[in-house]
C-alpha cells in the first residue's frame, strides 16, 4: 500500500514538477521562517544553500538539529532581516505571522506555507513537498524509507498488550488525537490517552483526571531543576509520583523523558522517538502490564 | 500611704524646654490640682507619671521605687489615666468600655469575676451612667462619654487617678458632680491629680495646687496661696474677681493684663 | 450593693460568643467536605470518608489525599490566617481599612517567595520558600507602620499601602521576566491573584508551622488590642508594654501571613471583608474579634475555592478574583462609608 501511494506520489510530483523547477537551478537561498521547516531544510538542502533558519534552529529543546544549525545566519521571523538575504525561496509554517509571509509574498517572493505536523501522514506529504521545492526528492525518500525501515523494526517486535500512555508537560498541557505523537504512540504499541477520552487538540489535563484515568506510562515534559517554575513544580506533584509507585491492579505503572525535539517537529528522527516507546513498552510488559 | 515622687525631672522636645528641673511630690490622700496656662507641660508632667513620655534626665520614684523598675502590671492596678479628648477608637457599649478599667486585675484568659463586675456596676453608678450601660459609646454626648470614661478609669479602683481636664467638656450639673467624686475618692484613701482650667473648681475642691509655668513650678501648696494675684499675674496673666461663699472661695478671671 | 438586673451578666452581647464560634465552625467541618467531594473526578462523600478512616482505595485515594485534602486545609489556614492578621492590624492601628493585601503585606511576602522560588533556592532548601515570604511581609509591615504609623489617617495608611504594592508588583513581575524558565513570566497570574489548585501536603507541611507561631502570638494580643481602643497612653497605664505589642502583631501577621502567601499566592480582601462583617457581632471588641475572624476567614477562604471549581467549565478561575470580585465592591462601600463619617 505504502509502495503504491509512494509511486503515485512520484509520478504526480514530476507532473507537477515542470513549472516548478522550470527555472532549472535549485533555489540556492532558502530561508526558513519555522522551526519545522527549518528541520527538513537542514535535512535536505546543503548547507550551502541555506540562506536563514530561525532562532530556535540551534535551541536542543526545540529542534533535533541543533548542531546542524550552529553557525548558519539566524533570523527572528521579521520580514527586514529575511528580505536583506536576498532569498529565493522562503518557506514557514501556516502559523507563522500571517502579516510576516503575507507582506513579503506581496513583495513578490516566493513563500510555501507547510501545515505543522499533526500526524505522520501528514508528515511525510510536508517531507516530500519540501524535497519537490528543494529539489532533493531523492534524499528525501532515502531518508523516508530508513525511517520506515526503523518503525517496521518496531512494529514486527511485536506487542501483545497495549498499555495506555500520555504525555504530561509543564502546566498539565497534553497533545490530543491530532498530533504526530499520538502516531508515534500508537506506532510504539501504546493506547494514546487524550485518544480514548476524545480530546482532539492540545489541550490540559486536570491532575486528577490524570490519575483517575490511570496511565501506565506518563511521558513527562522536560524539566530544568535549576530554572524552577510552577508549571514545572505540577509534573513533581507527589500524587503522580504515588501513582508510578502505586501497584494497585496488579499492575506496574512507569515514566518516561522523551527529547521534546524529536517529536515537536516531524522528520525522520522521530523513529527514535518510536524506538524509545519501543524499549519502555517492553520494559512495562515484562513487569506485568494488563491491558 | 502611696506617693509619687519626681526628682529633678526634664522633658526636651527638640530644643525647647517643656519640663525643667522638675521636684514635685504627690501622695494618696490629698486631691491635688495640676493648673497653669496652656503650653506649661501638664499633660506631659501626667504623661511622665504614667510610663508613656520618655524623660530626659530625673527619677521618678513611686513608693521609692523608681518606675522604670516596677512591675508594669502591679502600677497598672494602683495607677490610672484618664487622658484628655475622650479617645474611643471602636464603638464598644458602655458597659464593655467601662469594663476595660479592669483589666489590670484580669489574669490572662480569665473571664469576668463577680468582682470585677460589682466594680464595674459600682464606677457606672458613682459617674451616673448606669442608665447608659447597653448605649453604643459613639451615640453618647461629649458630656457623656467623659463620664463612661472617668467610670472607666474608676473601675480599676486606683489608688492614685491621674485626670487631664476631666471636666472640661461637662455641663455645670456634671462638673460639681465629677469634681465630689473625686473628693469621696480622697475620703476613701486614693489620690487623685486633676488638670483643671477652671480656678473656681480648683479652689474649691482641691486640697492642694501645683501651678505650673513655661516648664517650672511657679507654686506649691494651698489653694488661697498659689492663687494669689500676683501668680495669676505672672502665669496667667490675668487679673480675678475674687470672693467666698459660705466660706469658699470663687475665683473669676475678668480681665486679660495689658487688655482693657 | 447587689449587682442590677441590667446588664453585667456575660449573655448579654449581641450573639453569644460560644454559639458564634460553634456556628463558623460548623460551617467550616460542612464547606470542608463539600471541597474534598468538589473537582473534576466524581468522588462520593462514602469514598472520603472512607479514605480519611485509612482505607486505601488506590486511585482515588490518592486523588482525595494527595489533591483534595490537602487543598481544602490549606483553604482553612490560609483564610484563618488572613482573617486574623486582617483583625489583628485593624486592632494594632486602629483602622478599618488595614489588611495584609491593602497595605502591601501580602504584595511583599509573594515577592520574598517568588525570590526564593524561581532562583532555585526552594530546590535547594524547601523552607526557603515560606522563610522568603516572611521576610517579604516583616519588611512590608515594618515599612507601613514606619510610614503610617499609629494614630495615623485613614488617607495616609491607604496611600502607603498603595505605594508598597506598587513597588512590591514592579518588583515581582520583573523577577518573574528575569527568570530563565519561559513559564515564569505567566505565573504573575498565581501569585497577584492567588490559587489553590494542585497544591500539595508538601506545600502544608512547609506552611503550617510557621503560621501556627504566627496565630498564637496574634491570639494572644486580644487583650492588648482591647485596650488600645482608649488610645496609646491608656493602654500603657493598663499596663501593657506597647513595643512589646506593636513587635509581636508585627512579627506574628509576618510570619503567619508570609508562609500563606508563599504557597497560596496573594488572596486579597479576605482580612478586610471578614474582620468587618463579624465586628458587630462580638460588640465591636477588638479582642474578641481575632478567633472569630480566623474562623470567618477559613469558611469564607474555603466557600471561594470551591466555587472557582464550579464557576467556569474551563480552567479554574483564580482565587483571588473571586474574593476581589467580592471584597472591592465591599471596599467602595467603606470608602462611601468613612466620607459620610469625614464630613
Amino acid at each position: 500500500m505504502v509502495r503504491v501511494l509512494r509511486f503515485g506520489i512520484i509520478v504526480l510530483a514530476l507532473a507537477l514538477a515542470a513549472p516548478i523547477t522550470s527555472d532549472a537551478a535549485k533555489p540556492q537561498r532558502i530561508a526558513s521562517l519555522n522551526v519545522c521547516t527549518d528541520q527538513l531544510v537542514i535535512a535536505l538542502a546543503e548547507r550551502s544553500r541555506i540562506a536563514t533558519v530561525t532562532f530556535l534552529a540551534p535551541n536542543p529543546d526545540t529542534s533535533f538539529y541543533y548542531r546542524e544549525a550552529k553557525g548558519l545566519p539566524i533570523n527572528r521571523g521579521a520580514a527586514e532581516e529575511v528580505l536583506a538575504l536576498k532569498p529565493d525561496l522562503i518557506v514557514a509554517g501556516t502559523y507563522t505571522t500571517p502579516a510576516t509571509t503575507a507582506l513579503l509574498k506581496k513583495l513578490g517572493h516566493r513563500v510555501e506555507l507547510f501545515d505543522p505536523d499533526d500526524s505522520l501522514k501528514r508528515m511525510r506529504k510536508n517531507i516530500r513537498r519540501m524535497a519537490l521545492l528543494l529539489g532533493e526528492s531523492e534524499k528525501a525518500e532515502q531518508l523516508i524509507s530508513n525511517m520506515d525501515r526503523r518503525l517496521a523494526a518496531v512494529v514486527q517486535a511485536g506487542m501483545k498488550q497495549q498499555p495506555v500512555a500520555v504525555i504530561f508537560r509543564a502546566n498539565g498541557f497534553t497533545m490530543g488525537k491530532h498530533s504526530l505523537i499520538n502516531d508515534i504512540l500508537t506506532l510504539a504499541g501504546f493506547r494514546h490517552l487524550s485518544a480514548e477520552m476524545a480530546m482532539d487538540q492540545a489541550g490540559f489535563l486536570p491532575l486528577e483526571k490524570m490519575i483517575a484515568a490511570d496511565p501506565a506510562l506518563i511521558i513527562f515534559g522536560q524539566y530544568k531543576p535549576n530554572h524552577p517554575s510552577i508549571a514545572h513544580q505540577l509534573l513533581e506533584h507527589p500524587a503522580l509520583k504515588s501513582l508510578l509507585a502505586s501497584r494497585a491492579g496488579g499492575k506496574s505503572r512507569d515514566s518516561i523523558i522523551i527529547p521534546s525535539n524529536l517529536w515537536n517537529c516531524g522528520g525522520p528522527f522521530i523513529a527514535e522517538a518510536v524506538e524509545m516507546l519501543a524499549r519502555k513498552h517492553k520494559t512495562l510488559s515484562r513487569a506485568g502490564v494488563s491491558p | 500611704m502611696n506617693e509619687f515622687v519626681v526628682q529633678n525631672l526634664n522633658v526636651v522636645f527638640g530644643d525647647h524646654k517643656v519640663l525643667d528641673d522638675i521636684c514635685v511630690s504627690f501622695q494618696t490622700g490629698s486631691l491635688t490640682g495640676l493648673i497653669g496656662p496652656n503650653g506649661a507641660g501638664k499633660t506631659t508632667l501626667l504623661r511622665t507619671l504614667i510610663g508613656a513620655q520618655p524623660f530626659d534626665g530625673g527619677k521618678i520614684l513611686w513608693n521609692g521605687i523608681d518606675i522604670k523598675e516596677h512591675d508594669r502590671h502591679q502600677l497598672a492596678q494602683n495607677i490610672a489615666y484618664l487622658p484628655q479628648g475622650g479617645v474611643c477608637h471602636w464603638p464598644l457599649t458602655v458597659e464593655r468600655l467601662v469594663a476595660l478599667g479592669r483589666l489590670p486585675h484580669q489574669p490572662p484568659w480569665q473571664k469576668q469575676t463577680h468582682e470585677d463586675r460589682q466594680a464595674v456596676f459600682n464606677a457606672m453608678s458613682k459617674t451616673d451612667v448606669a442608665a447608659l450601660a447597653s448605649r453604643t459609646v459613639t451615640t453618647l454626648s461629649g458630656g457623656e462619654r467623659m463620664r463612661v470614661l472617668m467610670a472607666r478609669a474608676l473601675a480599676t479602683n486606683p489608688s492614685m487617678l491621674l485626670a487631664d481636664e476631666p471636666v472640661a467638656s461637662l455641663d455645670p450639673f456634671h462638673q460639681l458632680q465629677a469634681m465630689a467624686i473625686l473628693k469621696t475618692m480622697i475620703r476613701n484613701g486614693a489620690g487623685v491629680i486633676v488638670v483643671l482650667h477652671d480656678l473656681t473648681l480648683a479652689a474649691r475642691f482641691c486640697d492642694r495646687l501645683v501651678l505650673l509655668h513655661d516648664g517650672r513650678i511657679a507654686g506649691d501648696g494651698e489653694p488661697d496661696d498659689v492663687l494669689s494675684a500676683e501668680n495669676l499675674a505672672a502665669t496667667y496673666r490675668v487679673e480675678a474677681l475674687r470672693g467666698k461663699q459660705n466660706g469658699e472661695p470663687f475665683i473669676v478671671p475678668w480681665k486679660e493684663q495689658g487688655g482693657v | 450593693m447587689t449587682s442590677p438586673s441590667i446588664a453585667l451578666k456575660d449573655e448579654r452581647r449581641p450573639v453569644s460568643f460560644a454559639v458564634l464560634a460553634t456556628a463558623l465552625t460548623l460551617c467550616i467541618v460542612l464547606l470542608f467536605f463539600i471541597s474534598m467531594a468538589a473537582g473534576p473526578v466524581s468522588v462520593s462523600f462514602l469514598q472520603i470518608l472512607a479514605s480519611l478512616k485509612g482505607e486505601d482505595q488506590a486511585l482515588v485515594t490518592i486523588i482525595i489525599e494527595q489533591i483534595r485534602l490537602p487543598r481544602a486545609i490549606l483553604a482553612v489556614t490560609v483564610g484563618a490566617t488572613l482573617g486574623l492578621a486582617g483583625a489583628a492590624l485593624q486592632g494594632l492601628l486602629r483602622n478599618p481599612l488595614a489588611e495584609p493585601g491593602l497595605i502591601g503585606v501580602s504584595g511583599c511576602a509573594a515577592l520574598g517567595s517568588v525570590i526564593m522560588f524561581y532562583t532555585g533556592a526552594t530546590a535547594v532548601f524547601a523552607l526557603a520558600l515560606p522563610l522568603g515570604g516572611i521576610a517579604g511581609a516583616l519588611i512590608a509591615v515594618a515599612a507601613i507602620y514606619g510610614l503610617a504609623g499609629r494614630e495615623s489617617s485613614i488617607l495616609t495608611l491607604v496611600l502607603a499601602g498603595v505605594a508598597v504594592n506598587a513597588f512590591a508588583g514592579a518588583l515581582t513581575t520583573l523577577a518573574l521576566s528575569l527568570s530563565p524558565n519561559p513559564y515564569a513570566a505567566f505565573e504573575i497570574f498565581f501569585w497577584l491573584l492567588g490559587s489553590l489548585a494542585d497544591r500539595s501536603l508538601t506545600h502544608v507541611y512547609l506552611s503550617l508551622p510557621l503560621m501556627a507561631i504566627g496565630w498564637i502570638l496574634l491570639l494572644t494580643m486580644g487583650r492588648a488590642l482591647d485596650a488600645l481602643t482608649l488610645g496609646e497612653d491608656t493602654a500603657r497605664s493598663l499596663g501593657f508594654n506597647l513595643g512589646r505589642v506593636q513587635a509581636q502583631v508585627i512579627i506574628g501577621t509576618a510570619l503567619a501571613v508570609g508562609a500563606a502567601v508563599a504557597v497560596s499566592g496573594v488572596i486579597g480582601f479576605v482580612g478586610l471583608v471578614v474582620p468587618h462583617l463579624l465586628r458587630p457581632l462580638v460588640g465591636y471588641q477588638p479582642g474578641r474579634l481575632l478567633p472569630i475572624s480566623a474562623l470567618g476567614g477559613a469558611l469564607l477562604t474555603l466557600a471561594a475555592d470551591i466555587a472557582v471549581r464550579y464557576v467556569m467549565n474551563g480552567p479554574e478561575l483564580k482565587l483571588g478574583v473571586l474574593t476581589a470580585l467580592i471584597g472591592a465592591p465591599f471596599f467602595l462601600y467603606l470608602v462611601l462609608q468613612t466620607r459620610k463619617a469625614l464630613r
